[in-house]
């Protein structure tokens, strides 16, 4: 049997793992449009931030695909799928397959503004771009941050660690507008404050300003900001160029409970895969590495041709800055409709949001501990007849 | 493979676990000195109660483990050989991914770590299992326990007739 993974991160080394254990004879072959063995993509803020260097942004050991017979193609970015003829095709080459897993992942969205296109805008998603970013901050005072989620913050913490001034601008009347309410963003961005973080809420960029390189920043208010370094977190976008009629697939490759596509012999995991919600019951991307790398598990299991009946995928979130812990999963933000719960002691917040006597969402801020039994009672739908006893700390 | 297992009958839900773990995770490894240690050791076992029922929770070791999914820096693995989760602290990077989906809710944070059950490596033998005065805890293999379970069974059984 020929294995045939697009994508070398979260969803495809997971699934190449698992399916090694499962079928030891067949050929797996991973490829990737990158120069690197498999990292964590979630390291790379780490990174610039320095505190940890660059062998420990690899999160396998070096005899890692020789050890597991895991043909590792670097380099080869995928422009076309024949689906007919069971066939991949690179710049370079093309590949045969028996068993497809599309785990190509996203890419972060650019901006077209004017002058987006000036040397010192970044945006932060491959070692690549961290490496670029680190080159470039060396001779950078002040960075402009575009965009408050969390990519942004955690590029905002690595370049303030390298003692660099950060501005973050963000759209929304607060940050994390994807993934926390205003109060829990109200605690997070008081604790970045606190480090040296400056914010600016509720506005946005219009125009970069300079000539051979970003210099200025200038706001919809009017307001022009210095900018040695501009880092734009405004979201991910899947990459499904090489799919036929792609523009179809712009908000991902929607799957069915068993992971597949409707192309024959064609499975997807990850941050392109369109999988099924559990907290809103729904079909969404949830482009986040637990996620990711569950989907490149039980897509493996369906490959081999054992039926494994994928759980559904959660919106979840873990954040850490300067000691203060937050967790998030599910809905978080909507409260019509949902019986809310909410309590306050100090710096700890924690917001429980439940459709009748089922847990849909949590907040956790502060103290942490047990949030996971939370994302167990979104995913298991079971009900709660009392307040958890592990809560009462507060 | 050996596993920490329960006997929910004896736990009397007195917690000289907890103290004999944080212990056993401290730099002097004795309990009159851990206690004034800054920062202070964490414990890796919790006993939950429900009602009249005490449970000793710590790391299940999970088959899919989905704390091992969720580790983005590879300091999370599973032990083919021994069947167990190991959290190398030298690469975790504090992102608390593995806090947020294990559904046991048994890893905690220490010095901006995960800290979990790791069966008292360093002393070679859970101290919890030692120290539980009731022996509701036994570090022994599954198919052990069950033979012992049987047996407790059917004696009780026959004890009844």
């Amino acid at each position: 049997m020929k294995y045939l993974i697009i994508g070398n991160s979260a969803a495809g080394i997971f699934a190449a793992e698992s399916l090694r254990k499962l079928d030891p004879v067949g050929e797996i072959t991973v490829l990737t449009d990158e120069p690197y063995a498999v990292y964590g993509r979630c390291l790379t803020s780490y990174f610039i931030a320095g505190d940890i260097s660059e062998d420990q942004i690899f999160i396998r050991s070096q005899d890692f695909y020789e050890k597991n017979r895991i043909n590792l193609k670097k380099q080869e970015k995928v422009v076309k799928i024949d689906f007919e003829a069971k066939k991949v095709f690179t710049a370079k080459n093309s590949y045969s397959y028996d068993r497809l897993l599309i785990a190509s992942g996203a890419k972060a969205k650019k901006l077209s503004l004017p002058g987006s296109n000036l040397p010192g805008i970044f945006t932060l998603r491959t070692l690549e771009d961290a490496k670029n970013i680190l080159d470039y901050s060396r001779k950078a005072e002040q960075a402009v941050i575009v965009g408050g989620g969390l990519v942004s913050l955690k590029g905002a913490y690595g370049l303030l660690k390298r003692g660099i001034k950060v501005t973050i601008v963000v759209a929304s009347r607060q940050i994390l507008s994807q993934v926390l309410d205003e109060t829990a963003a109200g605690l997070v961005q008081q604790n970045l404050e606190k480090q040296g973080m400056k914010f600016l809420l509720g506005e946005d960029v219009l125009e970069f300003l300079g000539e051979d390189k970003v210099f200025e920043v200038k706001l919809t208010n009017g307001q022009v900001i210095k900018a040695d370094l501009v880092l734009i977190g405004k979201g991910v976008i899947p990459n499904v160029d090489f799919l036929p009629e792609a523009e179809k697939f712009s908000e991902g490759i929607l799957v069915d409970h068993y992971l597949r596509t409707s192309w024959e012999n064609v499975w997807a995991a990850g941050d392109v895969a369109k999988t099924f919600d559990v907290a809103h019951g729904k079909y969404r991307v949830n482009a986040l590495w637990p996620n990711a790398a569950e989907q490149g598990r039980v897509a493996a299991i369906n490959m081999v041709g054992q039926n494994c009946v994928y759980q559904g995928s959660i919106g979840m979130n873990s954040l850490e800055f300067f000691g203060y812990n937050t967790i998030a999963a599910g809905i978080t933000r909507q409260e019509e409709g949902y019986t809310v719960i909410k309590q306050r002691q100090g710096a700890n917040y924690l917001k429980l949001v439940l459709e009748g006597e089922k847990l849909k969402g949590y907040i956790l801020c502060g103290e942490v501990r047990g949030a996971g039994r939370l994302t167990q009672l979104i995913r298991s739908g079971s009900k709660i007849k009392q307040f958890p006893s592990f809560l009462k700390r507060f | 493979m050996r596993e920490i297992l329960v006997d929910l009958e004896k736990c009397l839900g007195c917690k000289t676990c907890e103290l004999a773990c944080a212990t056993a995770h401290s730099k002097e490894k004795n309990f009159f000195a851990a206690i004034f240690e800054e920062p202070k050791p964490v414990r890796r076992i919790f006993v939950e109660a429900d009602g009249s029922t005490n449970f000793p929770l710590t790391c299940r070791h999970c088959e899919d483990a989905p704390c091992v999914t969720a580790c983005m820096s590879g300091a999370l693995t599973k032990d083919e050989l021994t069947g167990e989760v190991v959290l190398n602290s030298q690469r975790c990077i504090g992102c608390f991914m593995c806090v947020m989906v294990c559904p046991f809710g048994v890893i905690v944070e220490n010095q901006r770590k995960a800290a979990k059950c790791d069966r008292c490596a360093e002393i070679g033998y859970p101290q919890c299992v030692l120290a539980c005065p009731t022996k509701a805890l036994s570090f022994i293999e599954v198919p052990v326990y069950a033979k012992k379970e049987r047996k407790k069974y059917l004696t009780n059984f026959l004890v009844k007739e």
